[in-house]
């Protein structure tokens, strides 16, 4: 019976058994108590050299990252170091959190009273941060600096993005911006001139026609359950056919304009038309539809191709001499044209700084701020490939053709509309494209119905 | 005959069903071997640079390190509780039994829609960002079924050897200390593994009560390897199959019992 | 209405409260105190809350305010809510519908007496111990159109491309079968706890009276496990109910909203949108859908209690 060997008392063999299980477990927590200090942590000042302030530094540069992540890490650390050595009273202690909550961390931390100082931002998120007040105003500390150093920022869309009514809450680092990749050989092949790319979106759809042969797709693009989607691919769009996200006036979303149907009518007839865009980039992920896929010779080109994959494209030997940037950097196997779409039509961004609103040492905060886009230090910032400082441009390492490229893309960039909800923005379109494109919804009344609800909920803010 | 048609007809269920669960497993384990940056090259060779890589980071022996204090937090802090309730539930009748079934039924309800008054609560009382409110978190939802089991294994003993006991002079806690507590010890053990799997399988507490990056559990710091700068199944699965081992470990030892005490637990 | 003289005799009959303390009752009160204090402050109290939340907008940085039944009729009137709380009982009963056969068979061939079977019952536990997290992202990359092992094979063998991701069809099966494959384990082991402790003689004396193997299965199997099968059931209900970590690692509710259940979309509203309120009416939606099922099962299975 059940009960009976159940009601046994243990032998000694179950003992000697349990003994080894209870060596596992002490084994697991012994093992790795010594080595628990983690890099984020600061190592413990000795009494003697305790410094007399410490400020945290909130980054997303995960040391388990991927390869293109450790020349984020190591910068970090030069950073830090360098920074302690020039100023022995501060001491900097980084903390990591991941890129795409850093910014929710800051305004939850904030309501639960837990200190940061200086932290990484996004623009798309400024709208937010200006509502819960978490990050503190700037202007006061970059009113002391040279005018010609503001105008060395203020170039770039994100700059504007941080500043609402004269408050400044963030200064750009570098530039993430979006081109179209494409491959040079497969142009040569389907009769293209590989060094006359597409200028317009018409000659840029002809030519998608004319490369997409057997496996190889003519354009890559992404409309899966993610931020790309509206970044990259709708709003570039939207804004082509000279409409508008949402309506900073009002406050009201606007996608379901005649230009909104326009451009979800171009992402369609690319599926299912034209069919030069493969079905499954209406999922899946960001990386996969156009990183791998590129990288896997899956396209000929690739739309929304980051400035922050310039690193993959030089590993993969599709450029060369291009990461870091030399000035005999060529376009090998693979080039970039800038996004064929009309001016203005496309997002740029850019990771920013920040200080907390709740940090004790603000002063010191905005010196360590100031330090890191020092243009010594900005300018081999590797996160985005491309610095924010104007001035920096000027260098022999940026004159390739192709980095010009990636200068106009960015200059040529745009935020996203500074709505407090823009994240149920995002997700809002981004669900309403897959509507349309999976369920052959009819375009016009599938976008009306999905603004009505944004609307509904989020209108006014 | 009959009995080698039956005997293969129940093996190709098992192989039927094994292929089912081992292959999800095994494509994880052929990914975690296969060098980084892989897209293209397939030589078929093992590659172990995925492991030396995650092996080499003190970052994620820390994250083994909180996961171990979580999981057996969890775990110290249910078993006495569960062993106190079980018992009170199999050996004694009280007014307002009846209403110890809400303590199989609350913690049934979802956790996840009571965590934002939850954050609010643990900001509030101080225990907000640490590892406490985790283990606390996991306590909380997994402590009543543990109740529930004890009361069952307790159940199975019967009460007349505790009757003895007491008659050579045991207190009923002498009683529950002596008699029942080894002789309910696989369903202790049954118990003490349901709760360490599940919590250290579990990520929306962590996510939801703490914020310090050294603070992470290891299913969040897995997530890290999907980051904006393209996804690294490589490092992902290989530091997969490094955190299935402890709770394998775990299990394949004390197996016999567990099994035993789940049969107990939810026999009665 | 009770008559007067029924109430008195309930009234004397009912022990009085000094009779609560009285010493016997003292040490199951005392041995259940730990458990029932943890419970009041950490689920009971923030429970309440979630009912408190629901009728509050409480905007980031602003102080909150009393809205009524506002979040709740924002929310019914969504077609996109509906959705998700169809989605969920979608995703309910497949899982469940695919997951308790197959646990069930596999309970069966474990406890056999075949030699050797005896092994598989620790080695099918293995999906239930992996994180969600990480079978999701297992799942996502075994569906990829061009590199996962099973779109690949399907492609092969039937000549077309299968977006599991895309075609909302083939999405709602992968978050069932990846659910369901989480889930039989625990439904096998419970299950296989209740088959063992089936006395052999129930089967001999059935087999006297001339039952056959579906007979056998029907009268002696089937109600003897009956209280596994609850407890199971229950469980699994109710893990698949909140289950957020799972589907959105692999669809994040795509495509459209077709797999946004509404456990993802209360972890949207609460921690990427930060709509408190909202999220908390969703909760409240979440906690009704669960004891409305306890109440189900408890109804139809009969069990419960666990007597």
């Amino acid at each position: 019976m059940a009960e009976q060997r159940v009601v046994r008392r243990l032998s000694r063999r179950d003992f000697m058994r349990l003994s080894s299980l209870g060596l596992v477990a002490l084994g697991l927590g012994g093992c790795v108590m010594p080595t628990a200090v983690a890099p984020a942590a600061s190592p413990q000042p000795s009494p003697a050299l305790k410094k007399p302030v410490t400020i945290k530094w909130a980054h997303y540069f995960d040391p388990l990252q991927s390869p293109a992540q450790k020349f984020n890490y190591a910068w970090m650390e030069r950073m830090v170091a360098t920074f302690e050595e020039k100023y022995p009273e501060i001491n900097v202690e980084p903390e990591y959190f991941d890129w795409d909550k850093i910014d929710n961390r800051s305004i939850l931390d904030y309501e639960a009273g837990i200190k940061h100082d200086v932290m990484f931002g996004s623009p798309q998120l400024m709208a937010k941060h200006f509502q819960v007040g978490d990050y503190i105003d700037l202007t006061p500390y970059i009113k002391q600096w040279p005018e010609d150093e503001v105008k060395d920022f203020s170039w770039s869309p994100v700059w504007a993005s941080a500043r609402q009514d004269d408050v400044q809450i963030g200064v750009p680092t570098g530039v993430h911006t979006r081109s179209v990749a494409y491959r040079r050989d497969m142009f040569k092949e389907a009769g293209l001139d590989p060094d006359t790319p597409p200028k317009t979106w018409d000659e840029c759809l002809e030519a998608a026609k004319a490369l997409t042969k057997g496996d190889v797709w003519g354009l890559g693009m992404y409309f899966g359950p993610s931020r790309a989607t509206i970044e990259l691919y709708f709003a570039p769009f939207v804004w082509h056919f000279g409409g508008e996200l949402w309506d900073p006036a009002t406050k009201k979303a606007t996608f379901a304009s005649e230009a909104g149907v326009k451009a979800a009518q171009v992402i369609y007839d690319l599926v299912y038309t034209h069919k030069v865009t493969p079905e499954s980039a209406i999922g899946g992920t960001y990386d996969d539809a156009i990183l791998a896929s590129f990288l896997a010779g899956r396209l000929a080109m690739g739309w929304g191709f980051g400035s922050y994959w310039i690193v993959s494209l030089e590993e993969k030997g599709f450029i060369k001499n291009c990461f870091p940037a030399k000035a005999e950097c060529t376009e090998e196997t693979a080039g970039v044209m800038v996004t064929p779409t009309a001016p203005g039509a496309q997002f740029t961004n850019a990771w920013t700084l920040s200080i907390h609103k709740l940090s004790e040492h603000p002063a010191e905060a905005f010196k360590f701020l100031e330090f890191l886009i020092a243009p010594e230090n900005l300018y081999d910032f590797p996160d985005a490939g491309l610095p924010a400082r104007l001035s920096l441009w000027s260098k022999a390492e940026f004159q390739s053709s192709f980095y010009q490229k990636w200068l106009e893309a960015a200059r040529k960039g745009r935020p996203m509309p500074p709505t407090v909800h823009y994240p149920e923005l995002a997700d809002t379109t981004a669900a309403c494209l897959q509507e349309i494109l999976v369920n052959k919804a009819p375009i016009a009344e599938t976008l009306k119905k999905f603004e009505d609800e944004w609307n509904a909920k989020y209108a006014g803010a | 005959m009959k009995a080698r048609l039956r005997a293969g007809l129940a093996w190709l269920g098992i192989l039927l069903i094994g292929i089912v669960v081992f292959f999800p497993i095994a494509w994880g384990v052929k990914t975690s071997l296969t060098a980084p940056l892989g897209l293209g090259g397939g030589s078929g060779l093992i590659h172990l640079q995925n492991y030396r890589y995650i092996l080499s980071q003190p970052l994620f022996l820390l994250y083994v390190k909180n996961s171990v204090i979580v999981s057996l937090g969890a775990v110290l802090a249910a078993i006495p509780m569960a062993i106190l309730g079980g018992y009170a539930l199999a050996r004694f009748d009280f007014p307002g039994k009846r209403l110890s079934v809400l303590l199989l039924v609350l913690p049934l309800l979802p956790a996840i829609a009571v965590l934002v008054p939850l954050i609010v609560y643990m900001r509030r009382v101080g225990l907000y960002n640490t590892l406490l409110a985790v283990i606390l978190a996991n306590v909380v939802f997994n402590t009543p079924f543990a109740v529930w089991m004890v009361r069952g294994f307790i159940l199975s003993i019967p009460i007349e050897i505790e009757e003895a006991a007491t008659i050579d002079g045991c207190s009923r806690l002498e009683a529950l200390w002596q008699i029942d507590l080894p002789l309910a010890a696989p369903g202790m053990i049954a118990v003490g593994i349901f709760i360490f799997i599940n919590s250290w399988n579990n990520y929306l507490y962590a996510f939801a009560f703490t914020t310090s990056p050294e603070l992470a559990v290891l299913p969040q710091a897995l997530l890290r390897f999907l980051g904006a700068w393209g996804t690294n199944y490589g490092g992902l699965t290989a530091a997969a199959t490094l955190a299935l081992l402890p709770p394998a470990a775990l299990f394949l030892l004390s197996q016999r019992w567990f099994i035993m005490g789940m049969l107990a637990g939810t026999g009665k | 209405m009770p008559s007067t003289l029924e109430r008195s005799i309930a009234f004397t009959r009912r022990p009085g409260w000094s009779l609560y303390l009285r010493h016997r009752y003292r040490l199951p009160y005392l041995l259940l105190l730990p458990v029932v204090l943890l419970l009041l402050l950490f689920l009971a109290w923030p429970l309440a809350s979630v009912f408190y939340f629901s009728l509050r907008r409480t905007p980031l940085g602003e102080p909150s305010q009393f809205v009524g039944l506002d979040n709740f009729a924002l929310l019914f009137r969504e077609a996109r809510f509906l959705g998700n709380i169809l989605a969920s009982l979608q995703y309910l009963v497949g899982v469940l519908g695919l997951s308790v056969p197959v646990a069930y068979l596999a309970a069966v061939l474990i406890s056999s007496k075949v030699r050797g079977a005896g092994a598989f019952r620790t080695l099918f536990l293995l999906p239930w111990i992996i994180a969600p997290v990480v079978s999701a992202i297992l799942f996502r990359t075994m569906v990829d159109p061009y590199t996962g092992p099973v779109a690949r094979a399907l492609e092969t063998l039937t000549g077309r491309k299968y977006l599991f991701l895309v075609n909302p069809q083939l999405a709602v099966i992968t978050i069932i079968v990846h659910s369901a494959w989480r889930s039989f384990p625990l439904e096998m082991l419970l299950i296989a706890a209740g088959l063992t402790s089936i006395p052999q003689e129930l089967y001999d004396s059935a087999k006297v009276d001339g039952a056959g193997g579906w007979a056998q299965f029907r009268y002696v199997t089937l109600p003897l496990t009956k209280n596994q099968l609850f407890v199971a059931v229950l469980l699994i209900t109710i893990w698949t109910l909140q289950d957020a970590e799972g589907v959105y690692s692999l669809t994040q509710g795509g495509p459209g909203y077709t797999t946004e259940v509404v456990g993802v979309r209360l972890f949207k509203e609460a921690f990427i949108y930060f709509n408190v309120g909202i999220a908390a009416a969703i909760g409240v939606v979440l906690i009704a859908l669960s004891v409305l099922f306890m109440v189900f099962y408890l109804r139809v299975l009969g069990a419960g209690e666990g007597q």
